[in-house]
């Protein structure tokens, strides 16, 4: 029995990986239509039989937690009739003039109704529940706590009014005083005196709002000076970036782990 | 005074689902409540002048890969982008990578139907093909053999009798793919394993997350622009309805000008979103000048 | 002189390889286009064998300390001390992605620490063929430590396959029962800021991993440790301590630099190129050009 689940295992882990890297750089039909159709069959027909066990499994915990009334069955009263009415509406009962199957995408039958009317709005009211807890997260999390938690709170204000139509809206000497505001609260560790710092800093909007009157930045707003604009040079340069570094270290780090897999190295995953 | 302050730093939870529900919930039952003039975004008009690049006649492919959760974010853009599509006579080949997709396509190209404002014959301008498992794999197929993926569209009729496949093969034969996505397979996968690799013109329509994830690709140039969720589906949107306008105007015969042309609803959601930010980056000046107090306090 | 021979060996065969590829001596029997990915796999697969070579033969390979990883330990402490459990959550994709399998794998380790202090573990999964390897996981853990008597089927179970279903589910279970510990281990799409804001509202130590950077920045602003990008398939080898595994990731890190460097000749080359005192066009040397036909 060890034998099926630790050598027998590794050596079908390994062989299948090389054939399917292997699938990719030779050229041979039959090699890289079993890499791209027949293994992803495999792949499939596997999933679906364990998606049996899965319902078995899903049957299981809640008949016995409503059998022995355990902490909280009523819910599982819940699920179960979620799950025997889907089990119907797509097993049984139709409703439509269409065949047992292809019912499932006719507007005029149950299945579709149930998708329309019930999963749909519930679907989409969970992802809607993001807003809620975006809102509460950058509540809590974007304080200034130490210069990497002012970055991240910088760029995600410019970039959520700058996503959207109010942050146009916003004029050029607003967004000097958040420049100058962020530039004294950098510094402001450095400067002891409270009067020089206050003054400085009331002095500092005040010389650039003249400066932009001068220059008439009100017809013509620098792109440092526009929201929208930073937004996009966030979005371009910094993120973009982040964006490849990141991408680079986990395709480095998913061929390190595939290797290992690969040349049986990690066998943590078949218990080992 | 102070003590309000710091008491406003440590807010219950419940208060700001409030005001952030109020905030979305007020300008969607009142939209003109709020209107907010749209900008246009570099990756937006970037995507739009590449479909009106387009001329009568090319081949647009277009992949569904959303559910109904993402719904609101990627539809109104999927929408849109018919529209063009339809208004300059382009020819469109639907294709689903995930299994509620068929059922988003089906209800865009209702949408179309309902607007009357196009005579469009499934077969001849446009022709939908039903779910397909595998993802990536079936990516790479049409990239490699359309043919071999799909041998009859969603109605099952074998593509061999539908006029519109004539002379389609393989990705390369189509003169741009776009790809609307929530997730895997997405735009990515459009990139490495077709568009990439054949040199076909590919854009992108997804939900804000996953712009970042997109980015490297729209700056390397893999990507022509993209929509950046439901912002870049409103500017987007509003181009669309400029364009359809003045070409109804004059007298285009894809048009039916009888019929009015209506704004999309990602517009009218996006005086929703404005407040919405707005009131979140309010929460976060007021938590910060809560923290700086309760800092001095400690 | 011998040591020295051994390691330079595991470069014969990638060399005999290239050569092989680079001449293409049976007509067509290599995918033209493909060169620069056979190259780049061959030359990360080598660096790695020769690290782990390495380490094998007893090099000290210095790991710089991660702080999610050491907190694992203690979120596991903490779940006993309070008397409360820990919560699992493998992400929502399938064995076909590598995350979910890097998640699996952590889990082996978690429920080692289970097993070991005790505490009570419970791992929602949302696809049925990852409930089937987490339980192995788990039983074997628990029979490596000694205690299969603390293990029982239970502990690992399916809730749904659809992402939002799953996530209200895991957030039920969370609000229920409350607890102290929770780690995200995984591949997460949207429901990731669902999941961790709900864990943060009960108070819970959260730990999270996951491969999926467009989910990174909300873990990192709901949770209490993450693991970014590469640090959480690090983890898997982290957290064994075989020196086989720790000279992998030095590997990689390896090919890292020699990205890091080349990434710098191309940025070198393209502003000679933009100063007209070189005509190469190096981005064609990037193009994955697989040619048609040959299949």
């Amino acid at each position: 029995m060890n034998f099926f689940k630790r050598q027998l295992a590794i050596v079908v882990m390994s062989t299948m990986g090389f054939i399917a890297l292997s699938g990719y750089f030779i050229n041979w039909t039959t090699l890289r239509n079993f890499t791209d159709k027949d293994a992803t069959n495999f792949y499939m027909i596997i999933a679906g039989f364990a998606a049996f066990l899965g319902c078995l499994n899903l049957l299981q915990l809640h008949l016995q937690k409503i059998a022995y009334k355990k902490e909280n069955w009523q819910y599982s009263i819940f699920t179960l009739i979620g799950f025997i009415i889907m089990i119907i509406f797509g097993f049984i009962y139709n409703g439509s003039e269409v065949d047992m199957g292809p019912h499932l995408k006719d507007d005029k039958s149950a299945f579709y109704w149930m998708y329309n009317y019930i999963y749909l709005p519930l679907a989409s009211t969970m992802f809607a529940l993001l807003a809620f807890f975006v809102a509460s997260a950058s509540y809590r999390a974007f304080r200034i706590r130490n210069f990497e938690a002012t970055l991240l709170l910088i760029s995600g204000v410019l970039l959520m009014l700058g996503r959207v139509p109010i942050g146009a809206l916003i004029p050029w000497w607003v967004v000097t005083i958040m420049f100058t505001s962020i530039f004294f609260a950098i510094i402001a560790s450095k400067i002891l005196n409270r009067k020089v710092f206050f003054l400085s800093y009331v002095f500092s909007n005040i010389l650039f709002i003249i400066l932009g009157l001068l220059l008439d930045w009100s017809l013509k707003t620098p792109a440092i000076l526009s929201i929208p604009a930073i937004q996009e040079w966030i979005m371009a340069v910094p993120a973009t970036a982040g964006a490849r570094a990141i991408m680079i270290g986990i395709a480095l780090g998913i061929v390190a782990q595939s290797y290992r897999i690969m040349t049986g190295r990690e066998r943590s995953i078949l218990g080992d | 005074m102070k003590n309000y302050i710091l008491k406003l730093g440590n807010l219950d939870r419940r208060i700001i689902f409030l005001l952030i529900g109020l905030s979305v919930l007020i300008p969607l039952i009142n939209p003109n409540l709020v209107d907010l003039p749209l900008g246009q975004d570099r990756n937006t008009k970037i995507v739009y002048d590449s479909i009106s690049e387009l001329n009568d006649g090319d081949r647009v492919l277009i992949s569904f890969a959303y559910g109904a959760s993402t719904k609101p974010e990627v539809h109104p853009m999927a929408v849109g982008l018919l529209n063009h599509l339809f208004t300059k006579g382009i020819k469109v080949y639907i294709v689903s990578l995930w299994p509620e997709s068929p059922i988003m396509a089906e209800q865009a190209i209702s949408a179309i139907k309902e607007s009357q404002l196009f005579d469009i014959k499934d077969g001849i301008d446009f022709v939908m093909f039903d779910y397909k498992v595998g993802g990536f794999v079936v990516i790479k197929g049409i990239a490699d053999n359309f043919r071999d993926i799909y041998q009859q569209d969603k109605n099952g009729i074998s593509i061999n009798d539908l006029p519109i496949m004539e002379g389609i093969y393989d990705v390369k034969d189509f003169d741009f793919v776009f790809d609307f996505s929530a997730g895997v397979p997405g735009n990515a996968e459009w990139v490495q394993y077709a568009c990439d690799p054949k040199n076909v013109p590919l854009s992108s329509g997804c939900t804000s997350i996953m712009v970042t994830d997109a980015i490297p690709y729209v700056e390397s140039g893999q990507l022509k622009g993209i929509l950046a969720g439901m912002p870049g589906a409103a500017e987007y949107e509003k181009m669309v309805y400029d364009f359809m306008v003045k070409e109804q105007n004059n007298n285009n015969k894809y048009i039916n000008l009888e019929k009015d042309i209506v704004k999309g609803k990602a517009y009218a959601r996006m005086s929703a979103q404005s407040i919405a930010h707005l009131l979140m980056v309010l929460f976060i000046i007021i938590g910060n000048i809560a923290y700086y107090f309760s800092r001095k306090e400690n | 002189m011998v040591s020295k021979f051994k390691i330079d060996q595991i470069f014969i065969l990638p060399f005999l390889l290239l050569v092989f590829y680079a001449f293409n001596f049976l007509h067509n029997f290599f995918v033209l286009g493909n060169e620069l990915s056979f190259f780049t796999i061959l030359f990360s697969c080598a660096i790695i064998e020769f690290f782990i070579r390495k380490a094998k033969n007893g090099d000290d390979i210095y790991m710089r300390p991660i702080s999610a990883m050491q907190a694992m330990e203690e979120a596991v402490g903490r779940a006993t001390e309070m008397g409360n459990s820990v919560l699992y959550v493998p992400g929502i994709s399938g064995l076909d992605e590598i995350d979910t399998i890097s998640g699996v794998i952590i889990l082996g380790h978690i429920a080692g620490m289970t097993a070991e202090y005790e505490a009570d573990l419970h791992v929602p999964c949302c696809v049925p063929i990852v409930m089937e390897a987490a339980r192995e996981s788990c039983k074997e853990s628990y029979l490596k430590k000694g205690r299969p008597d603390l293990y029982n089927d239970s502990m690992v179970h399916y809730v749904t396959d659809d992402q939002f279903a799953y996530a209200a589910g895991v957030n039920g279970i969370m609000l229920r029962e409350k607890p102290a510990a929770v780690f995200y281990q995984g591949k997460f799409y949207a429901e990731s800021l669902l999941l961790a804001e709900t864990g943060s509202s009960i108070g819970a130590i959260q730990i999270a991993g996951t491969g999926s950077s467009s989910q990174i920045p909300f873990f990192v602003t709901a949770c209490d440790y993450v693991l970014i990008g590469e640090e959480f398939y690090a983890a898997s080898a982290y957290l064994s301590g075989s020196p086989e595994m720790i000279g992998s990731i030095k590997g990689q890190d390896y090919v890292k630099l020699f990205c890091m460097i080349f990434i710098l000749f191309v940025v070198i080359v393209s502003i000679f190129n933009y100063l007209n005192f070189l005509s190469i066009d190096i981005s064609n040397i990037f193009k994955i050009n697989i040619m048609d036909g040959l299949k």
